[in-house]
């Protein structure tokens, strides 16, 4: 097949994603919406078919599986329902993962294998109709009780996988004690520290349901099947938990919730709990609530993971901007408040709205470790075509980053471990010449600080060649032949757009970009890039990244009647001056530490006449590079949601995006860097 | 996508058997002579299950798993030690925490697969 229509296909199938995602979200504001549903059947009907030109298998299947369930939802068969929806959205991103040659095969797999057991669950349900009235079906029910040692994951076993496995069983109830740690948290640094009792309703046979716990020790699992209601005070149970009347109850509610019918007159065993749990009563209530309330937290059936689509998970992130807007305003319209106790509660909502804030977007962040085998295939391959022998050593690869930021990042990532062994570490005979170990040495590390997430990639190599950076600048033009240069703007010429050292254009790095792509790229996620290096023994790329992308601590100033916002962290400094002590001086320069630095004013800047008798002047600090703005006055401090400029914008490049502001009104948020230039 | 093994064992003929058992499943399969061989397959590739015997010359199974375990990416895959069952209990109370399940030597093949299944999920 063509390759031009290879990429044709992959762009027209994003564009059907797209669509289907926009009808998706469509029908679940109005679920009855027959035309919709016809659209997202087609949708997927056309994306099918082309898929199987194409040879996209797996797309070509799962989209032949949920076409089938909206023919269903079509022609009346089938409810569309929450979870049909969320199936579906979620399969929308794993379709699109499978476009763009991502291996998402599993999770492919695992959606078909929903959807088949959707279908069965209705066969089921339909044969139970039929027989109404008939035997109660064969279903058996269990008590599991697990008690995993904290360090099962270090034994190689799975533990959520184990919990699947379960599920595939039968519906279940999962409950989660001595949840110190809360138990996502848990399974994501892969220690266990809680304990955990299971209901379980299934057709499987006791040996099968303890099957599914093959490799764990016999002291971390129980499994007790369930005959009737006094399990719960019974021997075996109490030796792991000793229950009271209203959590002995609690559990035979679950049981027949997960069964109907299963146990006959759960009051009937009433009459016997009291006794067994006559002391913990004795103790108080109080305290009996306490451990039902904080120790044991009811997770669904579903177990310990529930899947979010990116779309609600964007929904809350949105929410939870605005209403970081809205204290704003709200504060706004207090006009500072005198009342200490309306300050109070300001500052009370303030703290509350930022844990809100930053747990919302907590949900979005993914440890940096999904790109560790993309570098180090990268750094194999690389070394292997340069003839070059390298050790990659990580640290810090369970740092967290937002999602679209670890995107955003693998390029960049990759252009700079490319330059790194290709122009730093030397070859093997030369580094044995240099007394260092012919294996080059090549270290990732990460780790958070502040607001920011560091990642740092060292190597050992030969350093940064400065003479060879001047003479090429020079040649290019970006250098003049009889300037010093110091090394941080020698560095800052590497990064220059059209600066390649190669000396050949060579497959690996040399592309035609360079480093100016990098540094625009971590720019774009408002990420900085910083490099230091020492001749012959190597040097170190340290990428600065915010945690979020969205939101930004701002400075509001005003100019005539206009506000412009500049993000805090770039101001280091702020002072009143008279507008004749600025502008009468013929230099037109401040003096600031020490040094005469030449000022913009955001008036002259916008030719707005009619100057305040009193300027402001702002420094501004970006990555070392000072530039002094005088503004009119300043308004005060704003936490505000950043957006970005409309794309007929993007050639004002003064403005790195826009916000709005407590009153409702737009604000520009200022590129202070950019003013200097022009 | 197949699922990648590694086998360690210095019996050659336990190995061609274990290698092909399987290799017929549809697993792809990377065999190593001793722990020095097999170490040198954790290079950063996915490697989703290692099988190793015991005793092995140059670096035994223990020395082995011990390597594999300290490597970032090798921290928590599942790691099944082939051990004859006199030697059991000692070698379990020397691996406790680091394996995810003894295979007894010799094995019927039905059981033997039924455990790498479970340990590949």
């Amino acid at each position: 097949m063509n390759a031009d229509f290879h990429q044709e296909y992959i762009e027209e199938a994003k564009q059907l994603l797209k669509d289907l995602e926009q009808a998706l979200l469509q029908l679940e504001k109005d679920p009855e919406d027959a035309d919709m549903i016809n659209n997202i059947y087609r949708y997927l009907h056309t994306l099918k078919g082309s898929a199987g030109m194409f040879g996209f298998k797996d797309v070509e299947r799962l989209s032949h599986e949920l076409e089938s369930v909206y023919s269903d939802v079509r022609d009346g068969i089938r409810q569309q329902d929450d979870f049909i929806l969320d199936l579906t959205l979620h399969a929308v991103d794993v379709l699109a993962d499978l476009i763009d040659g991502k291996d998402s095969g599993k999770q492919a797999e695992k959606i078909i294998k929903d959807i088949e057991k959707l279908k069965e669950d209705d066969t089921a349900a339909s044969a139970n109709h039929a027989t109404a009235g008939g035997a109660a079906n064969n279903n058996k029910a269990y008590a599991i009780i697990l008690r995993p040692e904290k360090n099962i994951y270090k034994r190689g076993l799975n533990f959520q996988a184990m919990l699947d496995e379960l599920q595939e069983l039968g519906a279940s109830e999962f409950m989660v004690h001595d949840e110190t740690v809360p138990f996502e948290k848990q399974l994501a640094d892969k220690e266990v520290v809680s304990w955990f009792e299971i209901l379980l309703a299934s057709k499987a046979g006791l040996e099968a349901v303890k099957d599914v716990f093959l490799f764990m020790k016999p002291s971390e699992y129980t499994v007790l099947e369930i005959t009737d209601a006094g399990l719960f005070s019974s021997e075996p149970y109490r030796k792991h938990i000793q229950l009271d009347a209203h959590q002995i109850e609690d559990r035979l509610k679950m049981v027949e919730a997960l069964m109907p019918g299963f146990l006959n007159a759960p009051e009937a065993q009433h009459t016997e709990e009291p006794e067994t749990v006559s002391t913990a009563v004795q103790q108080g209530e109080a305290a009996e609530e306490d451990e039902s309330l904080d120790k044991i937290s009811r997770r669904s059936r579903k177990g310990g993971h529930v899947s979010v689509s990116t779309g609600k998970l964007d929904q809350l992130i949105n929410v939870v901007s605005e209403l970081v807007i809205f204290r704003s305003e709200l504060y706004h319209l207090m006009g500072g408040g005198q009342n200490p106790e309306v300050v109070e509660a300001m500052e009370k909502l303030e703290r509350l709205t930022l844990r809100l804030r930053d747990s919302a977007f907590n949900i979005r962040l993914v440890p940096l470790n999904i790109l560790n085998v993309k570098l180090e295939r990268l750094i194999r391959s690389v070394s292997k075509a340069l003839g070059k022998e390298v050790e990659f050593i990580t640290e810090g690869l369970d740092t967290e980053l937002d999602r679209s930021m670890i995107n955003a990042l693998e390029a960049p990532l990759m252009h700079i471990i490319r330059n790194a062994i290709d122009h730093g570490i030397e070859n093997p005979e030369e580094r044995e010449r240099r007394n260092k170990p012919r294996k080059g040495l090549l270290k990732f590390y990460s780790y958070n600080s502040g607001d920011h997430v560091f990642i740092q990639l060292q190597d050992d190599g030969n350093g940064i060649d400065f003479d060879k950076i001047r003479a090429k600048g020079i040649e290019k033009g970006l250098l003049t032949r009889n300037q010093a240069y110091s090394e941080k703007e020698l560095i800052n010429v590497m990064m220059a757009p059209g600066f390649s050292t190669a000396d050949q254009v060579t497959t690996v790095s040399g592309r035609g970009v360079g480093m100016d792509v990098v540094k625009k790229d971590i720019a774009a996620i408002r990420g900085d890039i910083e490099v230091s290096t020492e001749k012959g023994l190597g040097s170190i790329f340290t990428l600065r990244l915010p945690l979020t992308l969205t939101i930004l601590d701002t400075l509001v100033v005003s100019v005539a009647d206009n506000k412009y916002l500049i993000p805090i962290n770039e101001v280091e400094y702020c002072y009143k001056e008279s507008h004749a002590r600025l502008f009468n001086k013929k230099s037109r320069q401040i003096s600031y530490d020490g040094l005469l630095m030449p000022f913009v004013s955001l008036r002259e800047y916008f030719a707005i006449e009619d100057f305040p008798e009193q300027e402001t002047v702002i420094i501004i600090n970006k990555n070392d590079t000072k530039v002094a703005v005088v503004v009119d006055e300043i308004i005060g401090k704003l936490q505000t949601v950043y957006k970005p400029l409309n794309e007929l914008l993007t050639g004002v490049d003064c403005f790195s995006g826009t916000s709005i502001l407590g009153d409702g009104s737009m604000a520009l948020i200022l590129n202070a860097l950019k003013l200097k230039d022009s | 996508m197949s699922k990648n093994i590694v086998v360690a064992e210095d019996f050659n003929v336990s190995r061609k058997i274990i290698v092909s058992t399987l290799a017929k499943e549809g697993y792809s399969v990377m065999e190593a002579a001793d722990g020095n061989e097999a170490v040198q397959l954790f290079d950063g590739r996915p490697i989703d299950l290692l099988i190793t015997d015991f005793n092995m010359p140059n670096m035994n199974g223990a020395e082995l798993i011990q390597k594999v375990r300290a490597m970032e990416s090798y921290t928590y895959i599942p790691i099944l030690l082939l051990t004859t069952e006199v030697r059991e209990e000692k070698i379990q109370q020397a691996m406790d925490g680091n394996i995810t399940a003894f295979i007894k030597k010799p094995f019927e093949t039905q059981d033997f697969l039924k455990i790498v299944k479970k340990a590949l999920r």
